[in-house]
């Protein structure tokens, strides 16, 4: 009996870690410890005739859906669902979500907007007008220091400061904004745009991580491998920063993890940042980690050992492991190459298996900006989109690692992002 | 298409000697009492073409009035004019729904850039011009043009008297107008003299409806009337053309010099709630030509036209304030630039541009004609930032030869029209970028290229009866790439030097005819059916580096629509006309960028007006208080169907952004006395004050006054 009771007791702080980590995009708030699907809903971002990323949102339609387990309908956009869009504003599909709301700086870039997708329509919540620092739509990246304070931060016009703005996330008020005192890294003259933030609650700190370029636009060339620096997240004062030295570029250094995530802490506090480096003819991927408390990355750790191509996004899963999507250099590194694919990876050992159905490799998708994947009660649903079949839904099991296939979408469109959003109560 | 060919060659092998010696007939009309023979009018003649064109004449009744060309091209069958604002916005002009660098102008059939980038249809003076032709679809060689969907011809006045025309106008939004215009001619020695001013000024301080202000006590937006505050326009226009005409070496030999100006502060981006208070836009060009015009040269019955010109063309785009403004006219310092939302810049941009035209034509005999037109274009594009260190400067230069044959035919006593011609698009480049070339294509094509494209077509006119005529008309036109496009602009759009030309299968048909069914009773019909089959579409798309764009082709849209027009006229008292147009654009695009199918193939391209009119009304009283005066009232009435801004077919319905309907009435009032020596026109536009968008969510003024006064001494 006490044998039973110890098992049932292990089971629950197991399933219990699993859910907690497995809702949470980075080490940021959650508020609902253990969430259940039946208590959220997803929402499919697909865009007509053009890729909804890079703003180029006007075509961006949202779909929501209560379950996407297989035996349901089609899901379709054709006279369903809603542009992003409200009044005279439009919004971006690379936004923040957290719990029943998103949260984003719109097309009108003057502003901070919540707001929520309620079936066919948007719901603007609560905005708030830029006070003193000023954001573009899609380039800056955020952090959750507490389930109500939200951090924005990017690289200023000139890209020669970092600017910040802590947000109520209840009511979108500014609760402090400034400058880093963030000096440019030797020889650049610009930051990039947005770079990566992510509070480390076990630290309880802030790490941002960053590069310089010797000039802006198109030719400018990045001057170090990319920088971390630790701030203070009540201060927001930089106590270190220190150039890494296992990899060149962290992914998704345009616009934070606004679509995609390249952050993620296991059970452990341990933070893992998805990177690469230009070597061996490819964007190779490297999987790197901060041991918990550190502020610096492990020199001989790498999470995603030989790899064929870029790493571009990571989610937690537990136990462990981990959920990738990956690409495949070889086979084409263009946006809609037909090269990237998901694995699950085995954090300790470096092991990795790529998702397969029925035994089957699951074919390389299209979409090198693309964040088809999301984590809850136990589950992973991950969205393909393979070259000979409708795009569709993979339901993977986290604790049994068994794969079901789950629902259809529709042909015809981009699929680009797949969000778990909780339901009005 | 074949069926065309077919139809119009056969056309051309009639027996043209029986007839073909034959001067046209003009029309006529025989009274008991008195003869009075109609000749004619130049516009009637470019109308019975066998284009499909529409001609306009701009008489003193329009040039009395504040109207400019944008407004009176505007309200001709298959033309829309999309303004983003008041005087001196942006506009999108399309025909028979290809827009944008899909049609081409022209001045005297020169293009109109050669008097610099600022100078378009919305402040070239209207004093000046004789009439507007519009191609649409099918253009002739004549005007040497790589024009997909269309061209405009405007044709400026020829008189052979002095002349003074001034007028001045004010009205709401702080605008002002003023032109002057005139012609002398020495009388020793038939020097001829035309002096060109025209000068527009606008605050474009109008009333923006429902616009967000914040609001702290509620800490909300809320929804406010607010005037515009920083959208002033400045345009000014100067010409003086020196020369000779109907000399015995020349028929018209002039030389000219022009200036133009344009500043504009610019009020908002590309949605209403992108406001700004400090960016503007300036350009200006000088620009000096000649051209010289003679009936047979050198030989019996050729003629030539020939001109150059050359423009030193300047734009500059500043964006250097580090602000965030809102409607209420406040600011924030702001942490980056307006418009770009990066550093600060002073954006140039010189493109230098030589212009050559040569057109000969050779008429075989009364029936018969030759025409042969060279057009030579040469652009460099030279970019630099006074402020922004790490803009790269570049210059690249851009040379298209345009070679235009065309043959031209009257048969049956004039009953029937044919024109075959064929056009010869020869692009040449030269590449100074080398960087990142395997996204650019310039690892393939360094230095300089040159590239070469055929475009032809035929047209004809055959009259069935006295009042019916029909038309039909086929081209397969070309538009080469522009220097954007091909070699990006040095910051957010790669160079794609692979670029290929768009490409269009064009064809017309229709029926038209006038009828005078009782003596001062004349009626105007026309009706027209065309196709569009545009392919090789160059489109902008996200390049493989993020944030940046490169241009790419591919597969086109393809528009059917119909059109009709009905004029009225009663004894040069009343005119009515009412016109209406469909035109059903849909995408070819049948992949997606992955290569799946794409769900817009054959949808209807959105963000595109398909269903609008236009109506008109002019009634005009003769000596009125005054002898030899005339009182003229007109109105007219603008349609446009509402549509979708996105894809109909996805998303709600409900949920989705439209463009509203528009309904503007207008209304004139004009007093001439004095042989039309003396005028003043008093205008309401929008008398309705109807709140109007021609794109989503940029609203057009409302309702606004005018008053121009016009001295015109013939």
């Amino acid at each position: 009996m006490k044998k039973i009771k110890f098992l049932f007791g292990m089971f629950t702080v197991i399933t219990t870690t699993l859910f907690f980590n497995a809702c949470s995009k980075d080490n940021g708030p959650d508020p609902d410890p253990n969430p259940t699907v039946a208590d959220y809903h997803f929402d499919i971002f697909m865009t007509v005739g053009k890729h909804g990323g890079m703003n180029q949102g006007d075509g961006t339609i949202v779909k929501s859906v209560d379950t996407l387990t297989a035996g349901t309908t089609m899901i379709d956009i054709q006279n369903d669902g809603v542009e992003f869009r409200s009044g005279s504003n439009v919004y971006s599909m690379e936004t923040i979500v957290q719990g029943k709301y998103y949260y984003q700086v719109p097309g009108s870039e003057d502003r901070f907007t919540k707001l929520q997708v309620v079936g066919n329509s948007i719901n603007v919540i609560q905005e708030q007008p830029f006070v003193q620092n000023t954001y573009k739509v899609r380039s800056y990246t955020h952090a959750w220091l507490d389930e109500k304070t939200l951090v924005i931060m990017a690289a200023n016009g000139a890209a020669n400061q970092i600017i910040w703005t802590k947000l109520n996330a209840d009511n979108m008020s500014i609760l402090a904004e400034g400058t880093l005192n963030l000096p440019l890294p030797e020889g650049a003259t610009v930051f990039n745009a947005s770079g990566i933030l992510t509070y480390n609650k076990e630290a309880g700190k802030l790490y941002y991580f960053y590069f310089g370029k010797n000039k802006s636009g198109r030719g400018g060339v990045a001057t170090s491998k990319f920088l971390v620096a630790v701030i203070n997240p009540s201060t927001m004062a930089v106590e270190s920063k220190k150039v890494n030295t296992l990899a060149g570029e962290m992914a998704g250094s345009a616009y934070g993890e606004l679509m995609q995530n390249c952050v993620m802490y296991d059970e452990n506090g341990h933070l893992y940042l998805s990177t690469f480096s230009d070597a061996n003819s490819m964007e190779e991927g490297h999987l790197l980690r901060i041991r918990k408390g550190e502020t610096d990355f492990e020199a001989n750790y790498e999470g995603y050992p030989g790899a064929d191509g870029k790493l571009l996004t990571v989610q937690y899963l537990g136990g462990g492991k981990a959920l990738v999507y990956a690409r495949n250099d070889a086979s084409g590194t263009a946006i809609d190459s037909y090269s990237h694919y998901y694995s699950i990876i085995n954090l300790n050992t470096g092991a990795r298996e790529r998702l397969k159905y029925n035994g089957q490799e699951i074919a390389y998708s299209g979409g090198r900006f693309a964040q088809r994947t999301v984590v809850i009660d136990g589950k992973a649903y991950i969205g393909v989109n393979t070259a000979d079949s409708n795009p569709c839904i993979y339901i993977y099991d986290i604790a049994s690692g068994s794969v079901k296939k789950g629902a259809e979408i529709a042909e015809g469109y981009y699929f680009d992002m797949l969000r778990v959003v909780k339901n009005n109560e | 298409m074949r069926f065309l060919f077919i139809f119009i060659t056969l056309a051309s092998l009639l027996p043209t000697g029986l007839y073909g010696q034959e001067k046209v007939p003009e029309e006529k009309e025989v009274k008991l009492e008195e003869a009075t023979v109609y000749g004619k009018s130049r516009v009637q003649q470019v109308r019975e073409s066998s284009f499909a064109v529409n001609a306009l004449q701009i008489g003193g009744a329009i040039q009395n009035t504040s109207a400019n060309l944008n407004n009176i091209i505007g309200r001709s069958a298959s033309v829309r004019i999309r303004e983003e604002g008041g005087a001196g916005s942006d506009f999108d002009l399309s025909i028979n729904g290809l827009s944008g660098n899909s049609v081409r102008y022209f001045i005297d059939g020169v293009p109109l850039s050669s008097l610099g980038s600022g100078v378009s249809l919305a402040n070239i003076p209207t004093n000046i011009i004789e009439r507007v032709e519009i191609y649409k679809g099918v253009v002739p060689a004549h005007l040497g043009a790589d024009a997909l969907g269309g061209a405009i011809n405007i044709i400026t006045k020829k008189n052979q008297r002095n002349y003074l025309d001034v007028s001045y106008g004010a009205g709401s939004f702080h605008t002002h107008k003023a032109d002057f215009n005139a012609q002398f001619i020495a009388p020793k020695t038939r020097l001829i003299i035309r002096p060109v001013i025209g000068v527009n000024y606008a605050k474009n301080d109008y009333t923006m409806k429902g616009v967000e202000v914040w609001d702290e006590a509620s800490r909300k937006y809320i929804p406010v009337n607010r005037q515009r505050f920083h959208d002033d326009y400045f345009s000014l226009f100067g010409q003086i053309e020196v020369g000779f005409a109907n000399k015995s070496w020349a028929d018209a030999f002039f030389v000219s010099a022009s200036y133009a100006e344009i500043n504009k502060e610019l009020q908002t981006g590309s949605i209403q709630s992108k406001v700004y208070g400090m960016a503007e836009r300036e350009s200006d060009a000088w620009n000096i030509s000649v051209r010289y015009q003679k009936r047979d040269f050198i030989i019996k019955k050729l003629q030539l036209n020939a001109s150059l010109s050359h423009a030193w063309d300047h734009s500059l785009t500043v964006d250097t304030a580090y602000r965030k403004y809102d409607w209420n006219g406040n600011y924030i310092e702001s942490s980056r630039s307006e418009i770009t939302g990066r550093a600060r810049s002073m954006r140039h941009y010189k493109r230098p541009a030589t212009i050559v035209r040569t057109n000969f034509d050779y008429r075989l005999n009364e029936a018969h004609s030759l025409n042969v037109n060279y057009l030579l274009n040469r652009m460099s594009n030279d970019r630099y930032d006074d402020v922004d260190a790490d803009f790269e400067p570049s210059t690249d230069v851009l040379m298209k030869h345009i070679v235009g044959l065309s043959y031209n035919q009257s048969v049956l006593k004039g009953r029937m029209n044919n024109t075959f011609f064929v056009k010869e698009y020869i692009n040449y480049m030269n590449i100074r970028q080398s960087d990142l070339s395997s996204i650019t294509g310039s690892k393939n094509v360094t230095g300089s290229t040159t590239q070469d494209f055929i475009g032809y077509g035929a047209g004809s006119r055959f009259t069935i009866a006295e009042h019916l005529s029909i038309k039909a008309s086929y081209e397969h036109s070309v538009r080469l790439p522009l220097t954007r496009e091909l070699l990006g602009n040095g910051t957010t759009v790669y160079a794609n030097v692979a670029l290929k030309p768009e490409s269009s299968n064009n064809i017309n048909l229709g029926v038209f005819g006038s009828w005078d069914f009782a003596s001062g009773h004349t009626l105007y019909y026309e009706a027209n059916g065309f196709l569009r089959y545009a392919d090789n579409y160059i489109q902008a798309r996200v390049s493989e580096k993020e944030g940046t764009l490169q241009y790419e082709n591919i597969p086109g849209v393809h528009i059917k629509g119909v059109e009709g027009e009905v004029r009225y006229n009663w004894q040069n008292k009343l005119q009515l006309l009412a016109n209406i147009s469909y035109q059903d654009a849909r995408d070819q695009n049948k992949y997606k960028t992955d290569g799946k199918p794409s769900a817009t193939y054959n949808n209807r391209v959105p963000n595109q007006p398909w269903l609008f009119g236009n109506a008109e009304a002019n009634y005009t009283w003769h000596d009125v208080a005054l002898p030899e005066s005339k009182l003229r009232i007109g109105g007219t009435f603008q349609w446009v169907y509402w549509y979708f801004l996105t894809w109909e077919a996805y998303g709600a319905r409900e949920s989705k952004a439209r463009i509203p309907e528009q309904r503007i009435c207008n209304a004139d009032l004009t007093y001439s006395w004095n042989r039309e020596r003396y005028n003043i026109a008093l205008e309401c536009a929008n008398i309705f004050d109807e709140t109007a968008y021609d794109n989503y969510k940029l609203q057009k003024p409302g309702r606004s006054f005018f008053v121009k006064f016009r001295l015109f001494i013939n």
